[in-house]
């Protein structure tokens, strides 16, 4: 065998972490909100997750195959698109509805680009925003979680709010998850100890999430129901999907700036379009196309904040100023 | 001198030669068009009014001091055999994505729908277009009467006499429509009352 | 060149729409059906041989001065017979390509091949190289349209083809699914290009600069 020595640059820095051990910690945070998913929504949930975490591995095997490209979905980052875009759904979703959607997170918004680390925009949300365009009454028909009779709920908390249709819901039955929504977005206590186990194994920092949750109450409070200032911000924080965004998509590594002044930019402007989609907009819920427009504005965030050079010299922008 | 005289000459005498070509072309389609543009503006007004054989455009006049406000464009009457049987409207109204533009007929003895087509809209794809299916605009056939209010209710709601069902999650869409339908319904009544009986 | 190069060049080497990517405004805009692709493609391929054949013909009356406007009241008249021509005896087409035929004065497929090549060659040249340009734009609209039409509503010239249980995915047939579908339609042939390239093991010929300004 040949022997190889590559020469990379400075700095050498060692750290045990993989994207395979990364990625594992991201599916056990999930774990929770999955199993709170299938006891509120019962087989559908269930077989929604399987399909739609199948497929998207499938989609990244067959893809690297074709491609004859080094093989990556042992890194365990396709079955996390997978699981996400399949939490972000609502449980009557039909089944192959969720296969395609995966497919198209996986081929189209990621291998396309160049896989993991290349693409541009967070994958299950394009995929959910492609899903929202390509099936608007399917993506918009919720159920009624257990222990409810009636299948088809009448109108999820955000549009029960919005226009006036249907029950609005306590923010105790909020927390436990007692609302219709998405099968990933309906219990915060379950999302909240997955945010605890990633912040307890230092997988994501807590500055995106927290520029984003508190520019996102801002407006909330501002844009409220009865005029400026009046908005109930507890309620559009528990509903919806926010938290589930807050925890799991905006802390995404390569849909998101470089630099910490950029990732609060990124928060903080996620924040003002959820809600201004929220309050004005054409949708009742905003989260998905306020992050990937964020996504897109990256670039441009770390373009404008270039972190000084490790080692380089101290930037001396005072000094030029007083000269 | 010659140097910029000849360009200009080539240019004009192309120019000339063109628009011969295109005056020869006009004269021969200017007829077939506006045949066809008749015919299918009528066309329009006999598939919401199968019973009418002749349509006569009001002047706004006539019509347009009964109602204020009225999305209402354009009144024709329609006549069956030489006898009035009711009245066909061009109206425009605000949708969810812009400007919904409908032809609605109106029978004179009882005041009831006789028919709602769409011309053009700009709703979402796959909920509000729905509006244009027969399905939904087969639900206003025979509803109104005198001094009738028709209301929209959501998708599977409890119907009453009146009522318009919506389209699931396209309610303001379906609102448009019935928007347009009330409006053709006053001004029958206006009209009727108004003694420009048909 | 010969003709049969001449021809092939316009809908393969060439192709105007997925090699030379002109004439993307119409591409996007109109492939929603495949006949809208059909009709757009031979409308856009009549005005092409004819502007073809004529700049041709008065390749050596134009002065070079004022050659551009010449070319553009040629092609805007041929446009406006073909829109009349349209509106009287095909009025189904007519509406749903819409605004649409108006613009394909401004398609730069046709300016472009007034300029690069009717301008420069033969008349039989010229008019075969208006077809091939014309087919390779007709081909590829209706290789994308049909696409579009089948994945974003289940149907082919209208014709049903799935059961009642499909539900299209409406995306593509809305603006975004035109970009995709576009975008995925120029990587296939570059991919298919690259293949054949690789099989004849020598390097990639330069594209000539000829269309595109």
């Amino acid at each position: 065998m040949e022997l190889f020595l590559t020469a990379g640059s400075s700095p050498h820095i060692k750290a045990p972490d993989t994207t395979q051990s990364i990625m594992r910690d991201v599916l056990i945070a999930l774990l929770p909100t999955t199993v709170a998913g299938i006891i509120f929504f019962g087989l559908r949930a269930l077989v929604l997750v399987l399909v739609s975490v199948i497929a998207a591995v499938a989609a990244e095997f067959v893809y690297t195959k074709l491609m004859k490209l080094p093989m990556t979905i042992m890194d365990l980052s396709a079955a996390v698109t997978g699981l996400l875009l399949a939490l972000s759904l609502s449980p009557l979703v039909p089944w192959w509805m969720a296969a395609i959607g995966a497919i198209f997170a996986i081929i189209i918004a990621k291998m396309i680009f160049g896989g993991l680390g290349q693409n541009f925009v967070n994958p299950a949300l394009a995929a959910r925003a492609m899903m929202l365009a390509s099936w608007p009454s399917q993506m918009a028909t919720f159920m009624n979680p257990w222990p409810a009779t009636d299948l088809v709920a009448s109108a999820t908390p955000l549009p029960a709010l919005r226009y006036g249709a249907g029950q609005v819901p306590t923010l105790f039955e909020s927390l436990i998850g007692r609302s219709s929504g998405s099968i990933g977005e309906v219990s915060v206590i379950a999302l909240l100890i997955g945010l605890a186990w990633l912040l307890y194994r230092r997988i994501i920092t807590v500055d995106t999430p927290l520029a984003y949750l508190a520019s996102f109450a801002f407006f909330a409070w501002l844009w409220g129901q009865d005029g400026l200032f009046t908005g109930n911000v507890l309620f559009h924080v528990l509903n919806g999907g926010f938290l589930m965004a807050a925890i799991f998509m905006v802390s995404d590594y390569t849909t998101t700036p470089m630099t910490r002044l950029g990732r609060i930019i990124f928060g903080a402007g996620a924040g003002f379009l959820t809600m201004a989609i929220r309050a004005v907009g054409g949708y009742p819920e905003g989260v998905t196309y306020a992050i990937l427009i964020m996504n897109c504005c990256v670039p441009l965030i770390d373009r404008a904040i270039v972190p000084s050079a490790f080692g380089g010299p101290k930037r001396q922008k005072k000094e030029a100023d007083h000269a | 001198m010659r140097e910029q005289l000849r360009p200009t000459i080539v240019l004009l005498l192309i120019c000339l030669a063109m628009t011969f070509c295109l005056a020869l072309v006009n004269g021969a389609t200017v007829d077939v068009i506006a045949a066809r543009q008749a015919a299918d503006a009528s066309a329009k007004r006999l598939e919401v009014m199968p019973q009418a054989d002749e349509f006569t455009e009001l002047e706004s006049a006539e019509w347009q001091s009964l109602v204020s406000d009225s999305p209402v464009t354009a009144v024709y009457q329609a006549k069956a055999d030489g006898a009035a049987v009711g009245y066909v409207y061009d109206v425009t109204v605000d949708g969810y994505g812009g400007a919904v533009s409908l032809i609605i007929a109106v029978q004179a003895d009882d005041l009831t729908l006789s028919g709602v087509r769409v011309l053009s809209h700009q709703e979402t794809a796959g909920l509000g277009a729905k509006i244009v299916e027969k399905d939904f605009l087969d639900r206003f056939a025979g509803k109104g009467g005198p001094t009738t209010v028709l209301n929209v209710i959501r998708s599977g709601g409890a119907a009453g006499p009146d009522s318009i069902e919506a389209i699931a999650s396209a309610t303001i869409s379906s609102r448009a429509v019935v928007n347009a339908a009330n409006a053709a319904l006053k001004l029958s009544e206006a009209l009727v009352n108004g003694g420009v009986t048909p | 060149m010969t003709l049969y190069r001449t021809l092939r060049n316009g809908i393969i080497d060439e192709n105007p729409t997925l090699r030379l990517v002109l004439g993307t405004c119409p591409t996007l805009a109109v492939t929603t059906a495949a006949i809208n692709g059909v009709g757009m493609g031979l409308a856009t391929t009549f005005v092409l041989i004819c502007s073809n054949i004529l700049i041709s013909l008065l390749r050596r009356v134009i002065p070079d001065k004022v050659r551009i406007p010449a070319y553009v009241v040629i092609i805007a008249s041929f446009v406006t017979i073909v829109q009349l021509l349209l509106e009287a005896y095909v009025p189904v087409l007519h509406q749903s390509l819409g605004l649409f035929i108006p613009l394909i004065v401004v398609n730069c497929i046709i300016l472009g091949r007034a300029e690069a090549f009717a301008s420069k060659n033969t008349v039989l040249y010229s008019a075969v190289d208006g077809l091939g340009m014309g087919l390779g734009f007709t081909l590829a609209l209706i290789a994308m349209s049909s696409l579009r039409e089948i994945v974003g509503a289940g149907t082919i010239f209208g014709v049903a083809i799935f059961g009642q249980n499909w539900h299209p995915m409406l995306m593509v047939a809305l603006p975004p699914g035109g970009f995709l579908t576009y975008g995925l339609l120029i990587g296939l042939m570059n991919k298919l290009q690259l293949v054949k390239v690789n099989l004849k093991t020598h390097p990639a010929p330069a594209l000539e600069e000829g269309g595109a300004k």
